[in-house]
């Protein structure tokens, strides 16, 4: 045992300490040999001979040498520390070559890393629930196809009559809610769900315990679930804070559990808390009231089809049994996973392809730079290979001098992707919640290296292997010269055209995604932004139960805001243009008319007097809201101008009657501007404003719009919350952002896309000039002597500019040529992101095309400068 | 010549093994300590006997240390350790039992005992 550890110590020591252990060696050996001249003087021999005959009795000290590394173990292993070390020296000694290198493969591997790991934490990973394969997402589809959510009654309806599923838990979108200690009230974003939806979910609590299906029943006492972050951020992470009780939206609650850290849940996006969703009968009888989102948790062996086919036989049923003006063209199961990255997947998958051409082109700029740097060292290898060493040598050479390179460049990658990560996190993370969990693990480095490694290994040593190659058939004399043989030439032009037409199509793509944004950021939204505030208030069911009250609080409240100095006015709305949210119903029949046929599914906004002036809609037709429709006046709406050109056409639907079956009449009293309300990009929705006080719905969350007068319209939020705390003390304010906020907000998405791909453009620029320079200085460094016999014959700077410019702009413009054809091709998968611009937009290509050849003339330029200061007199002198 | 490297390496190690049990030596030493017992039949060159000494140590039967010689010149000794006396003594015993036999193998052979 001690032996064998000795024995490795000694491997151990041949590693760390070879040239130590050489130095050793030669002192031994200087030693001995002392001695047997010393005992051959002895014998009578002169000095000199004494020293031979020491010398023969010895034997060749060259082999001896050898057999002795060879006896200190890992020969291999010191080989290639060797041939590694020589490569370091080589690569410090062509700075200028290893550091763009470097760069190439730091930018190119590094950023492939970055994107390998958002990949695989957003869409690969699975989700944190137990068996997650089986959680399903149960909407209803629109007429225009889009998923929507569904009414409470028909929860309970699947639940009771589908076959296809374990559980089916109801849940809404997370809402603001007041929770009060004793420290006063707070805003928290809670999330109500049915009793069973952890359980549903498969997952624990990690204090305390998840609800019992029996919660979510009226009257049962209220409780709630903490999120692991709002429990360390508000109660300290202590864990005496189960069961105790605290106020939620004005109901005394108590704390039953904290779920784990890792526990998340961004499908309708993070909650701090959980609470059961209680559903009244008041609820269930509100057909037209779509806030459900319900999960299911498919039955063991039920595939999705079969759960959606059974999901859609119930629905019929449903209808027929209860008929309604619910609207849907049918349920949509789909899986969660793919609910939650199925919107981010286009976005990711395209960035991870730009991302995949950004390394190509590294790989073509680290194959460029190696080519020449290995044709400049034709003659060392042909002397090599001409004295004896064997091609697998200078193969192993040639590795480990790319194996180097390879991680030294794996190196910063995986510092550049780390730094990438944290940067996507940074800008990224509204958008992509999941990416909170992305990390940089040891698989991911794995990567990295690998990657780094077969970048270096594939696109240096293939060059490099072919150089060794062709030194191996005997063309030793003519390579004196260096690399300056045409193929060679040839060689390094195509890979840099090869560049060009990828840095293209890279460039042209961004410039689309680019001119998208820009287009986006032009249209006209319907309503002016600056100075302008929304205020989200969410009020407790419990102590606002019905429109009335909501209507009397806001009332009240926009009075006390309109006092605040800086304020001009303000008004309220159930839901904000551009925010997506808010109620969608069936538009019904005007009085003594058939429905709209096919059925208009149009959006529906409580909103207060004076709301229309200040989001800035104008009105068309008719009258707008007044404080006198209230709740003992006649009911009436007012229709945006999509929805009286799609239900009444060219007919005037002012003083026309809506009525439904429960004898219910509304007059149509105006007609307002459109807005966009599901984005920038999105066909205005039909939509019907009613006024606040004669609400259908008890919608509790609202939005206060504020005008202000004063410069910074922020700086009044603390003016704004105790305006609404002097009307109830107890309310906090969700939030409050800028109109500008939130239509810049609305474009997150195209703005992300825009700047990663304008930033992989102009590195894959970047990298491509420095491909270009490299080549044309390699290129000119090699031709002087050609350059000054040209000068010398008589030829002028313009002739040799000429020379140069071709040799370095040629591939250059040809790269760009056939970018432009790939380019026309790859332009058509981005069709679906783009907005107002032509996948082929000559704009953009021509612009793409001159960007191009202008940063190429600049890389050139140098190199040629330099070809003009030939000077011939030298050349010739030195010939 | 070839295949009689493996005996005469083992061998070489044998002897040098044999010689160290006494006590640490420097190479040199070694190198004329070997050809001493083996009574100069093993013509050896010199510098084999570092290859196999760096061999000696890597299997953990030998260790070295540099220290001063009696006329105070550096030299590097080598010494037998335990595991490398254990060894020693295996393969002595070894040899004997082989060569007993080859011994035996040679009384049989007709002629010779002439």
């Amino acid at each position: 045992m001690i032996a064998r550890l000795r024995g490795w110590f000694e491997v151990l020591r041949a590693i760390v300490r070879g040239r130590a252990q050489d130095r050793e060696l030669a002192e031994e050996i200087d030693f001995h040999l002392e001695r047997q001249t010393a005992k051959h003087r002895v014998a009578g021999m002169s000095e000199d001979e004494a020293a031979r005959a020491a010398k023969l009795d010895f034997g060749r000290v060259g082999r001896v040498r050898e057999e002795h590394r060879d006896a200190r173990g890992a020969r291999w292993l010191m080989d290639f520390l060797g041939d590694l070390r020589i490569g370091v020296r080589l690569l410090i000694r062509q700075p200028g070559i290893t550091v763009t290198a470097l760069l190439a493969l730091a930018l190119g591997v590094g950023g492939n890393t970055a994107m390998f790991s958002v990949l695989d934490g957003v869409i690969m990973k699975p989700l944190p629930y137990g068996q997650p394969d089986g959680v399903v997402v149960l909407w209803q589809t629109n007429n225009r196809g889009v998923k929507q959510a569904t009414a409470a009654f028909d929860v309970v309806y699947w639940r009771e009559h589908s076959q296809a599923f374990e559980q089916i838990a109801a849940l809404r979108r997370p809402m603001g809610a007041s929770l009060v200690t004793s420290e006063g009230p707070e805003h928290v974003v809670a999330s109500h769900v049915s009793g069973n939806f952890f359980e549903l979910l498969r997952v624990d609590a990690a204090h305390g315990r998840i609800f019992t299906a029996a919660e979510d029943a009226e009257g049962a006492q209220p409780v709630v679930v903490l999120s692991h972050r709002y429990w360390t951020s508000r109660f300290g992470a202590d864990p005496e804070v189960v069961g105790t009780e605290v106020s939620i939206n004005g109901a005394p609650t108590v704390i039953v559990g904290v779920m784990p850290g890792q526990f998340r849940f961004e499908f309708l996006g993070e909650a701090d808390i959980w609470i059961p969703l209680v559903l009244t009968q008041a609820q269930l009888d509100q057909r037209n009231f779509w806030s459900e989102r319900p999960i299911g948790r498919l039955a063991a062996g039920v595939s999705v089809q079969q759960a959606n086919d059974d999901l859609t036989r119930v629905t019929e049923q449903l209808l027929a049994e209860h008929p309604t003006n619910f609207f849907s063209e049918g349920p949509n199961v789909v899986p969660l996973h793919e609910e939650i990255v199925g919107d981010v997947k286009p976005t990711l998958t395209l960035l991870a392809a730009a991302m995949g051409l950004v390394l190509l082109v590294a790989c073509v700029n680290v194959a460029n730079l190696l080519l020449a740097r290995n044709a400049s060292r034709n003659r060392e290898l042909t002397l090599r290979v001409a004295i004896g060493a064997s091609r697998g040598r200078i193969a192993r050479q040639l590795f480990a001098e790319a194996a180097a390179l390879g991680s030294a460049g794996a190196l910063l990658a995986v510092g550049f992707g780390f730094l990438l990560v944290r940067g996507l996190r940074l800008v990224a993370v509204d958008r992509l919640p999941m990416l909170a969990a992305v990390t940089m693990d040891l698989r991911v480095i794995a990567y990295t290296g690998a990657l780094a490694l077969a970048t270096v290994l594939l696109f240096g040593l293939a060059p490099a292997w072919y150089c060794a190659r062709r030194q191996a058939t005997g063309r030793v004399a003519a390579t004196t010269g260096g690399a300056g043989s045409r193929g060679e030439r040839r060689a390094l032009s195509s890979l840099v055209g090869v560049e060009t037409a990828l840095v293209l199509v890279l460039l042209v793509s961004a410039g689309l995604v680019l001119r998208t944004y820009a287009n986006l950021s032009n249209v006209d939204a319907g309503f002016p932004t600056a100075s302008r505030l929304a205020v989200e208030i969410v009020l407790p069911s419990s102590s606002y139960p019905t429109a009335g009250d909501i209507a009397t609080f806001f009332a009240q409240t926009i009075e006390e805001i309109e006092r605040v100095p800086g304020v001009s006015s303000a008004a309220a709305t159930s839901s904000l243009p551009l925010s997506g949210r808010g109620i969608t119903i069936r538009a019904p029949a005007a009085e003594g008319e058939d429905p709209p046929d096919p059925p208009i599914a149009m959006g529906w906004d409580a909103v207060s007097p004076g709301y229309f002036d200040a989001i800035g809609m104008r009105i068309l037709a008719g009258r707008g809201i007044t404080d006198a429709d209230d709740a003992s006046t006649e009911p009436i709406w007012i229709i945006n101008e999509t929805l009286a050109r799609q239900q009444f056409g060219e007919r005037d639907p002012i003083g026309l009657f809506y009525a439904n079956t429960q004898g219910n009449r509304w007059r149509i009293a105006g007609i307002v501007s459109d807005v966009a309300h599901h984005g920038l990009d999105v066909a205005p929705r039909p939509a019907m404003y009613q006024p606040q006080a004669q609400a259908g719905f008890p919608w509790p969350t609202v939005e206060v719009v504020v005008v202000a007068s004063t410069p910074d319209p922020l700086a009044l939020t603390p003016a704004l919350r105790s305006a609404v705390r002097r009307v109830d003390p107890l309310q906090p304010i969700a939030r409050v952002r800028t109109l500008d906020t939130v239509r810049s907000g609305s474009l997150a998405e195209e703005r992300l896309r825009a700047l990663l791909f304008t930033a992989f453009g102009c590195t894959a620029l970047l990298l491509g000039a420095i491909g270009i320079h490299g080549v044309v200085a390699y290129g000119v460094s090699q031709r002087t002597r050609e350059i000054g016999v040209r000068r010398a014959l008589g030829a002028r700077a313009v002739d040799i500019r000429r020379l140069v410019l071709r040799a370095g702009l040629g591939p250059v413009v040809a790269g760009c040529a056939v970018g432009a054809a790939v380019a026309l091709f790859s332009g058509q998968l981005l069709s679906g992101l783009l907005y107002g611009v032509a996948p082929n937009d000559p704009v953009v290509l021509a612009g793409v095309a001159v960007i191009i050849v202008g940063v190429a003339g600049v890389a050139v330029t140098g190199p040629m400068l330099r070809a003009l200061r030939v000077d011939p007199a030298r050349t010739l002198k030195r010939e | 010549m070839k295949p009689r490297t493996d005996l005469l390496q083992g061998t070489l190690e044998m002897l040098v093994l044999t010689t160290l049990a006494d006590e640490p030596m420097h190479g040199w030493g070694i190198c004329e300590r070997v050809q001493e017992l083996s009574e100069d039949v093993l013509k050896l060159n010199h510098g084999s006997l570092y290859p196999a000494l760096q061999r000696l140590k890597r299997r953990g039967w030998v260790r070295s240390e540099w220290r001063q010689t009696e006329n105070n010149r550096r030299a590097r000794y080598y010494a037998l350790t335990a595991a490398g006396r254990t060894h020693l003594g295996d393969e002595v015993a070894q040899w004997r039992r082989s060569s007993q036999a080859v011994e035996r193998i040679l009384d049989l052979l007709p002629g010779a005992g002439e």
